[in-house]
């Protein structure tokens, strides 16, 4: 496939500008997150009724075999420039998991290979970079868990970029390593996720650079919404009954809600009756307490978990997240280290995917929602593993066998 | 400035996150955080995740 020839005629007009989510104010489409007058976050505001004329299930199918194939409703004007095969990930009938959880169409939506770094984030990254590089941008950064800066630090590569990318200091070796690899700048902070972000927005002020979820984050959350797409289509265009997924910023989660939704405004699936289902971390769950106690705001709290990718303890779209779930009628679970460390050995043992601690935290909400009942046996149900377990092998490293060694004789077997 | 960080009600907007010495308010006093002399306050918009 010819970098040219990746989408044949995208749509030009498809988008109007940056929208306020709060006040509703209105932008142009340039390097910009923040309503200057209420704070609030700012969307993409798409021209639909133009979308609308041109989209079809066909046009869709006849596409590339990436998310590309769903560039009409992504926020980039040209072809893509780079992440040409992120996306279009398998999405496995998980029917041995399924039968242990008694559970009869179960689904597993398999990020955990997606290219080129084996995380969701190759999608939220081939959008941000694709959109930051029509900007003009020379530079990209991001403040990161561990998954965002692989990705970003390989698309930079593939993308002759200067890159900059800022981590907590605790995060694990191959979360380091699946940046280094790519040589872009890594400034460890001494300090949590959230000290991370705070530092980043004070430093994305400073610099000309295209911070993939500061400045850049309306475009590259979009990306996010190619999970539903995906989904969506792979069901033969249909809306499973409940999805499961993890929730860290809740910005995943939101656009999975959205992305649904937008098929269905579209006419290219009939219906949502769909609940949407939150995963968190039991020692970082500001979103699933607020759901808990009821509260519609998020109170920050401080991360203590093995699930570090998803250890935001100051989530941007948690009060999003919160209300997709309402809105939804789905529900809130969390898992405990252990149970997340069962977690990804259930999926490995009974399918042959091996997860990142994510993903583990994933699969134990999913059998807790299933054991209460709030995921009901005949549902067409889709979890969400979102990362690769070699990454974070920390979390398993203690809680598998250890391998038979014998000298190389029969005696001796 | 004030418009822009409080609502009609006068609570802090939902996307504001305001630090003193780095340190969210929120896990001091909130909005009664008393400051003293020589405090780094920074306004700071919530941002995505990663
Ligand atoms: C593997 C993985 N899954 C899920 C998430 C959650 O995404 P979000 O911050 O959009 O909620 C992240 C990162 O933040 C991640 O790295
Ligand atoms: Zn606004």
């Amino acid at each position: 496939m010819s970098r040219k020839s990746a989408v044949s005629d995208i749509l030009k007009q498809k988008i109007k500008g940056l929208k306020c989510r709060e006040c509703g104010k209105l932008y142009p489409p340039v390097a910009l997150h923040v309503c200057e007058f209420c704070f609030g976050p700012l969307e993409v505001d798409y021209n639909y009724d133009e979308i609308r004329r041109h989209i079809s299930r066909e046009r869709i199918e006849n596409g590339p075999k990436s998310l590309w194939r769903y560039a009409d409703l992504l926020p980039v004007e040209g072809p893509p420039t780079v992440g040409l095969y992120a996306g279009f990930t398998p999405l496995i009938e998980a029917k041995n998991l399924g039968a242990e959880l008694g559970l009869k169409k179960l689904y597993i939506k398999n990020d955990t290979v997606n290219h080129p770094t084996l995380s969701f984030k190759d999608r939220v990254v081939a959008i941000a970079i694709t959109r930051a590089m029509e900007l003009g941008f020379t530079a990209v950064a991001c403040a990161s868990t561990g998954n965002l800066a692989n990705s970003v630090a390989a698309h930079a590569a593939e993308a002759r970029l200067r890159c900059y990318v800022f981590i907590p200091g605790d995060l694990e070796a191959g979360k380091i390593l699946g940046s280094l690899i790519y040589a872009p700048t890594i400034v460890a902070v001494e300090g949590n996720y959230d000290d991370v972000n705070r530092l980043c927005s004070e430093v994305a002020g400073e610099y000309d650079w295209a911070f993939v979820n500061i400045n850049i984050r309306p475009y590259y959350a979009e990306g996010s919404k190619t999970l539903a797409f995906e989904t969506a289509e792979q069901l033969g265009w249909k809306a499973p009954d409940h999805v499961v997924v993890p929730v860290a910023s809740g910005s995943l989660l939101t656009k999975i809600w959205k992305g649904f939704n937008e098929l269905k405004m579209l006419g290219l699936i009939d219906r949502v009756d769909m609940r949407v289902s939150g995963a968190q971390a039991e020692g970082c769950a500001p979103v699933a307490s607020a759901f808990k106690e009821g509260r519609d705001f998020i109170r920050p709290v401080k991360p203590k978990t093995i699930a570090k990718s998803i250890a935001i303890g100051n989530p941007a779209d948690g009060y999003y997240a919160l209300k997709a779930v309402h809105e939804s009628k789905g529900a809130f679970e969390t898992a405990t280290d252990e149970e997340t460390v069962e977690g990804i050995k259930l999926l490995a043992r009974t399918e042959g995917i091996f997860a990142e601690t994510a993903g583990g935290v994933t699969i134990a909400v999913l059998k807790k929602l299933a054991q209460k009942g709030i995921i009901s046996k005949e549902e067409t149900v889709v979890a969400y593993v979102t990362g690769n377990g070699l990454k974070t092998q920390e979390a398993v490293i203690n809680a598998v066998d250890e391998v038979v060694r014998i000298d190389p004789s029969l005696d001796s077997f | 400035m004030g418009v822009r960080l409080c609502d009609e009600s006068g609570n802090l907007r939902r996307f504001v996150n305001i630090y003193v010495n780095e340190e969210d308010i929120r896990f001091r006093q909130g909005k009664e955080t008393i400051l003293s002399d020589g405090d780094e306050i920074s306004i700071v918009p919530a941002i995505a995740g990663g």
